[in-house]
């Protein structure tokens, strides 16, 4: 009787064992809840748009912040020479004075910020196809946003690997070469001739990508291309303000201050002017009036710290808890601005005083211009938070555009190049300009560009692709690598572009020798 | 223990303990070793949810053939823990522990006291023309001349400043913030314990409540926990048991986020002039004087911050034992563990940390993480005429693991009162939630074979299983075999055995796996993202880490060759062994270029070797009736080097990441080399020209420029130090005369260095905070060879970098305990009905000797892999003199 309970149980406790063996093969299976896998993803349309809003979110590598008072946007102006810095940093007087290396933090953060965004990019070009519906102003934004990721990229490293399909562990692309400079912008045009007929609204009040912002690119893109290093020339300057004409003509641009503005015309355009400098950093007019496109952020949900960056260190003047002096302005540079320029006036563009956090009515001077224009009114005397939106492209620009690509191209400035000059200068309280030679004229739309669009990471591009720079003590623009700076530094080849960070030369050394002098 | 490395690394109620058994056996998964309790492993990292006094025996397992049947999740050794259980028959017996602690702090760090906080800050100001001439030109520091704050800010001022000095211009404070933030903390731990058993069934159970008190203000460790283990023979072939216990933890931290502006920062970097609070009531901060950087102090976080973790923990098991016949028997085990895990952490408007000052900010996350497992084996014992006996064993095990967590963050409540309990208050809130999990399963099978009690083999067979790995490689085979002879027992040793009372030998060669990696390294998964559109918050998809399909288990290979040793009838005993484990397939996150989007891939690629003698010494010196005096010495001997290393064998720089990657990893050499530059010292006055070709002035500091190009910068780097000993162990002693009882244990180590990073803010720059007293010995034209740059103000520009001279040597031997007990003779307390009564008073951490100038140099403030030795701003350990109780009735 026992034997046999016995046998029974010896049975059923072998069984137990080998129908464990035998369910083994789902019990291993990986059942991630949280995300996706790219194999069960781009079902259907609202996916493909999750993830097209994915691909904007690195565009804010422009913020990423190592150390302290550091930060790629924050590099590419002091790297022209026109800023002094805190102490603390340890990379940042290296940019300034030009002695930084190729592990300098702003070049890595850059160059793999912006590759992700192309792998995600890639990633919902390749998903999109799967998707059946209307996706085609999906990959409208798409391309547009890879388009502007490798126009920074190709302008800052020169001959860059382009990647455009999704990289796999067994891919070749895991370790590309260097493909050349005019190979990217060729694949820069072609993403963004597809976006302009992709069907995107014409303007966009949200962040999104828009058919005013590719034609805007796209006339970037030309002016580019006609310079330095590619020096497609007149031809191309062409394509530039005959492009820039398309959103010039939707837009409009005269000055508010003027006796003409009408302000019915101005809210059914494209794009105005603001009435106001102030209107270029609150929180009421995000993505309006003369804004073009900017990267988005918001209190609550995705801050930075661009006005930590520019008011001066430990003074206590805004609510916001870091206060670096990362990025101010020289003295011989603020007053390169023209007598009685309103930009120069206290709190318009500039400031060179605050009253303290807790009592406004006690003033603290600064002892050095600060940059009023990324100064976030909410935050700093409110919230403690600064959510300001940073600007990649606004109206000036395209106004610039047309007028040097026009002059360039045809040897002299037509009328409309004056007028659009003109208008920012009156906005600015200066007198217009008339009857100049082309070349005084090209210096004379430089110095308004340089002085309307800067610190606004525009200024190390026209170096490289003008090879001129503006000597603030001369107040003229002048062969860059011919005069040293207020700084003392004379820019030098080398420094013209961003060398491959070394994490990447060291994963990848097929991306070797990296760009000359580095 | 030789060859476990425990490293308390932390001054914190709770330790921040981290064992490593035998080294490193891999550069990026886990160096922790697995915790078996009663035969279930024992999910949720460490001990700390064990009541020590439920403990019976600790065994370590280290060669490969012990820790072989717990598969691959033990290649990194095991830890074996048995908790108490009643025996049978035996008569219901009733114990209880108490003690009192008293700690206090066991080390302080100089820092500048008022008067030499301001001669720092008057002399940095005189120096700040030199060092930043268009600076102070343009008027940017007039208003931190000495003449310029005495005046704004003493007594009676009318600028509506606080006042900080007098008349004479002299500090009216000097708080020492390091007496501030600590306490002499009183903790308290009690435990009662019943244990018996009848004919049949033997039970065990205790109720422990512990009280473990920071000696940073509000920081403290609270416990209860119960446990019930019960075992009982149904009938003669049928034996079932279980534990069932269950620990509801609390703890209250000021340590988190290190180097974050919390009490271990503040308590050094606060500045002396200041008082803890001002006459309104309200907490005077730093930036209360002029332009210093603005923190909180440690009496307003000790006072203001919550931050605090409760813990439910359940563990259980259940066992059946069945005898088929005599040898054969069938044991199948079902554990279980539950954590309920909450935080919460609520920052008020009085202070800065986290949110800003006048702003709140409150968390609260949880986290359910729930373990099974199931243990089946069948063992079959047989002896075979006298001289061969067999074990056999062969079994299954799965387990599975899943997490849930779950995150609230909420910021501007309308009033502080609402803290962590009503999140509705706030007016932004965001959510969040996350799941992960994963299973194994392993086949095993052993077989011991004893020949005559003399010669001992061991064969064991072991297939793995892991969610973790890819498609094709979720399963690996794992082998091993042991050798035991023992010497002693032979006939030719029979002319020793008047003085040899023990020989044996070892040998053990196995296989081991290593999969302790993130879940789902081997999918393709994707990531989520927040972006904005016009002003709401948009989630978006990205790429997420690149998939490794091929991703497969890490190997270790371990050969160890022991002796055990034994005279005068062990008097003196000693065990000796020499290991060699050689991990290949290493588990590591290889770089991969950026242009794939991503930097980094789990991939299989890499080779390290650990190679080592441990010995140990048990000597029995006296023994007579009444006096008994014997010590335990160990020591352990490692090297370990890393042999192969990504795709070419590349250096690979790793975190922490302080000022750059602190770690470099390089085939040929250990683990765990501290990169930096070299410190030359500072310039002289007659380097002034070359000084100047670095944009350097004399009283500056100067490094070495290793490539001659005129710059300091990555190219200079080099390795400065090494954070693991050269050799390490313990020395402890045992004495007992009639009824009292004495130990002393001593531990030591040799060779380590530690990387003080707290010297980047507080050596490196003056006058924005406050800095330690090495500051006094800066540069002047008088005293010029000195490692310290001259003082200066900090806006006006200053070097700091990890470098040679933040490394300092971490060799130290420290008295761990010192106790001494007496034990109620028998005769008197039988009278009263106790069978046991122990007093004992006891010292923990009673000295250290260390020529390290930090709190200590057993330290470690990041987690991870490689950041043993590496610390910024720790939570200082503790001197601590014990009260002690134990009685059995």
């Amino acid at each position: 009787m026992k034997r046999t309970v016995k046998q029974i149980y010896i049975l059923a406790i072998s069984s137990l064992l080998l129908t464990g063996a035998t369910s083994c093969n789902d019990f291993l299976e990986e059942n991630p809840k949280s995300d996706f896998t790219q194999e069960n993803y781009f079902q259907n349309i609202s996916q493909a748009k999750t993830a097209v809003d994915g691909a904007y979110e690195r565009l804010r590598a422009w913020q990423s912040y190592d150390g302290y008072g550091e930060g790629p946007w924050v590099t590419l102006e002091l790297l022209c020479g026109h800023a002094t810095t805190l102490g603390q940093s340890t990379y940042n007087s290296g940019y300034i004075r030009h002695t930084t290396g190729t592990n300098s933090p702003s070049f890595k953060n850059i160059w793999e910020g912006f590759y992700e965004g192309i792998a995600d990019c890639n990633m919902c070009i390749s998903g999109i196809q799967k998707v059946s519906g209307d996706t085609k102003s999906l990959l409208g934004e798409v391309y547009t946003l890879r388009a502007l990721y490798y126009f920074y990229l190709v302008r800052l490293y020169g001959d860059i690997p382009l990647i455009l399909e999704p990289v796999t562990s067994d891919s070749e692309n895991l370790y590309p070469e260097r493909s050349t400079q005019e190979q990217v912008f060729e694949s820069i045009l072609s993403d963004l001739k597809a976006a302009e007929q992709s069907g995107l609204p014409e303007t966009d009040r949200t962040g999104r990508v828009s058919l005013g912002l590719v034609k805007t690119i796209m006339a970037d893109v030309y002016q580019y291309m006609a310079g330095a290093p590619l020096n497609k020339g007149p031809e191309y300057y062409k394509l530039a303000y005959e492009k820039a004409k398309e959103v010039l003509d939707k837009s409009y641009c005269v000055s508010p201050v003027s006796a003409d503005y009408n302000a019915a015309a101005a809210s059914s355009a494209w794009y105005s002017l603001f009435d106001s400098y102030e209107k270029l950093h609150d929180d009421e007019n995000k993505n309006k009036g003369e804004l073009i496109f900017q990267i988005q952020y918001k209190e609550g949900i995705s801050t930075n710290q661009i006005t930590s960056m520019i008011v001066p260190t430990m003074k206590q003047i805004i609510k916001i808890y870091d206060e670096f002096g990362a990025l101010m302005p020289t003295w011989d540079f603020y007053y390169s601005y023209d007598k009685g320029d309103k930009r120069t006036e206290e709190k318009e563009m500039f400031f060179t005083k605050d009253g303290h956090r807790d009592d406004k009515t006690n003033i603290i001077e600064f002892g050095s211009p600060a940059l009023y224009k990324y100064y976030d009114i909410e935050g700093a005397l409110k919230t403690g938070q600064c959510d300001i939106n940073f600007t990649l492209y606004r109206l000036p620009e395209v106004m610039f555009i047309y007028a040097e690509s026009y002059t360039q191209a045809n040897g002299a400035p037509d009328q409309l190049c004056y007028d659009l000059v003109n208008a920012i200068r009156s906005r600015a309280n200066l007198a217009p300009v008339t009857g100049l030679s082309k070349d005084d004229f090209l210096q004379a739309v430089w110095k308004e560009r340089t002085h309307e669009l800067y610190f606004e990471n525009k200024e190390y591009f026209d170096i490289q692709c003008t090879r001129m720079a503006y000597n603030v003590k001369a107040n003229r623009f002048e062969t860059y690598n011919g005069f040293a700076n207020e700084s003392g530094i004379t820019f030098d080849e080398k420094y013209l572009l961003w060398p491959i960070p070394s994490t990447e030369t060291d994963a990848n050394p097929k991306l070797l020798p990296n760009n000359p002098g580095w | 223990m030789a060859g476990v490395n425990i490293s308390t690394n932390s001054g914190r109620p709770g330790g921040r303990t981290s064992i490593q058994i035998r080294g490193y056996s891999s550069i990026n998964a886990t160096s922790n070793p697995l915790y078996v309790v009663d035969g279930i492993v024992w999910e949720g990292g460490g001990l700390d949810a064990i009541n020590p006094n439920d403990i019976e025996s600790i065994d370590v397992l280290k060669d490969a053939s012990s820790t072989a049947i717990y598969g691959t999740r033990g290649s990194n050794g095991v830890i074996l823990v048995t908790t108490k259980k009643g025996k049978l028959g035996q008569k219901p017996t009733v114990s209880y522990d108490a003690n009192v602690s008293f700690s206090k702090l066991a080390r302080k760090i100089d820092v500048l006291n008022s008067e030499e906080f301001m001669q720092i800050w008057d002399t940095g100001y005189k120096n700040t023309e030199k060092f930043d001439p268009t600076g102070w030109k343009s008027g940017k520091y007039t208003m931190f001349s000495p003449e310029y704050v005495r005046e704004h800010y003493k007594v009676g001022n009318t600028y509506g400043n606080h006042e900080l000095f007098d008349a004479n211009g002299n500090p009216l404070y000097d708080t020492d913030w390091q007496d501030e933030a600590t306490r002499v903390a009183v903790s308290q731990n009690h435990n009662l314990s019943f244990t018996g058993g009848t004919e049949k069934t033997s039970y065990a159970a205790s109720l422990n409540y512990t009280d473990d008190e920071g000696i940073l203000k509000s920081t403290y460790k609270k416990r209860f926990s119960g446990r019930v283990n019960l075992d009982t023979e149904v009938t003669n072939w049928l034996k079932l048991g279980t534990m069932l216990s269950y620990s509801d933890i609390r703890e209250s931290f000021q340590d988190q986020e290190q180097g974050s502006g919390n009490i271990p920062r503040t308590m050094i970097e606060t500045t002396p002039i200041i008082p803890t609070k001002w006459a309104d009531g309200a907490f005077a901060r730093p930036a209360d004087f002029a332009g210093m950087e603005d923190a909180d102090t440690p009496a307003s976080l000790a006072s203001e911050l919550g931050w605090l973790n409760k813990s439910a923990v359940f563990n259980g098991n259940a066992y059946a034992n069945i005898t088929f016949m005599k040898g054969l028997e069938f044991r199948t085990t079902l554990g279980a563990s539950n954590t309920d895990w909450h935080e919460f952490i609520f920052a008020p408007t009085t202070i800065s940390l986290r949110s800003g000052v006048g702003k709140n900010r409150v968390n609260v996350n949880s986290e359910r993480r729930r373990f099974w497992q199931w243990e089946n084996h069948l063992t079959y014992n047989a002896v075979i005429n006298e001289d061969h006996a067999i074990n056999a064993m062969v079994g299954a095990e799965y387990q599975k693991y899943h997490r849930s967590r779950m995150e609230q963050t909420g910021q501007d409540l309308s009033d502080d009162f609402f803290s962590w309990n009503n999140l509705g208050q706030a007016k932004t809130q965001s959510i969040g939630s996350s799941y992960l999990g994963w299973r194994m399963e392993s086949y095993f099978a052993r077989i011991n074979y004893n020949l005559k009690n003399r010669y001992l083999l061991t064969l064991t067979g072991c297939v793995d299983g892991s969610s973790k790995f890819g498609k094709n490689n979720k399963y690996a085979f794992f082998p091993s075999a042991a050798l035991g002879w023992r010497v002693i027992d032979e006939a030719f040793m029979e002319n020793t055995k008047d003085w040899m009372s023990n020989l044996k030998l070892r040998l053990s060669y196995g296989l081991t796996g290593n999969s302790d990696i993130g879940q789902y390294r081997s999918l393709a998964m994707l990531g989520s993202t927040t972006y904005v559109f016009g002003g709401e918050r948009a989630p978006g998809m990205v790429i997420g880490e690149l998939a490794n399909p091929d991703l497969k288990w890490g190997k270790t290979e371990q050969w160890n060759v022991g002796v055990d040793m034994g005279v005068l009838d062990n008097r003196i005993s000693m065990e000796l062994d020499f290991f060699l484990k050689k991990t290949k397939d290493l588990l590591y996150e290889a770089p991969v270029p950026a242009t794939s989007g991503k930097r980094a891939m789990m991939s299989n690629i890499g080779s390290m070797e650990n190679k080592g003698i441990e010995l140990t010494l048990n000597t029995v010196n006296i023994k007579t009736n009444d006096f008994q005096w014997s010590s335990s010495f160990n020591i352990f001997f490692l090297k370990n080097e890393i042999t192969k290393l990504g795709v070419n064998n590349e250096d690979k720089l790793v975190d922490p990441d302080f000022l750059g990657k602190n770690v470099i990893l390089r085939v040929g050499e250990p683990v765990g080399l501290f990169w930096g530059y070299k410190l030359l010292g500072t310039w002289g006055t007659a380097e002034a020209d070359e000084a100047a070709k670095y944009g350097k002035k004399p009283g500056d500091l100067k490094h070495e420029d290793l490539n001659h190009d005129y710059q300091i910068n990555d190219a200079d780097k080099q390795i400065i130090g090494r954070g693991t000993p050269d050799f390490y162990g313990t020395f402890n002693n045992y004495l007992s005369y009639k009824n009292f009882d004495f130990s002393l244990e001593l531990q030591y180590s040799v060779g380590a260095d530690v990387l003080n990073n707290t010297n980047h803010s507080s050596e490196d720059r003056t006058s924005i905070a406050n800095s330690k007293k090495t500051v006094l010995n800066a540069w002047t034209e008088k005293n010029q060879n000195t490692p310290i740059a001259q003082t200066r103000l900090a806006s006006a520009g200053y070097t700091t970098l990890i470098d040679s001279h933040k490394v300092e040597n971490g060799s130290f031997l420290r008295g761990k305990n010192i106790s001494v007990g007496y034990s109620l003779p028998t005769t008197l307390i039988n009278k009263i009905g106790f069978s046991k009564l122990r007093v004992s008073f006891s010292a923990q951490n009673f000295f250290l000797i260390s020529s390290y100038t930090g709190y200590d140099p057993e330290v470690s403030t990041w987690d991870g892999g490689f950041s043993q030795n590496i610390q910024f701003y720790d939570y200082p350990k503790a001197r601590s003199y014990t009260f002690g109780l134990s009685a059995i009735f």
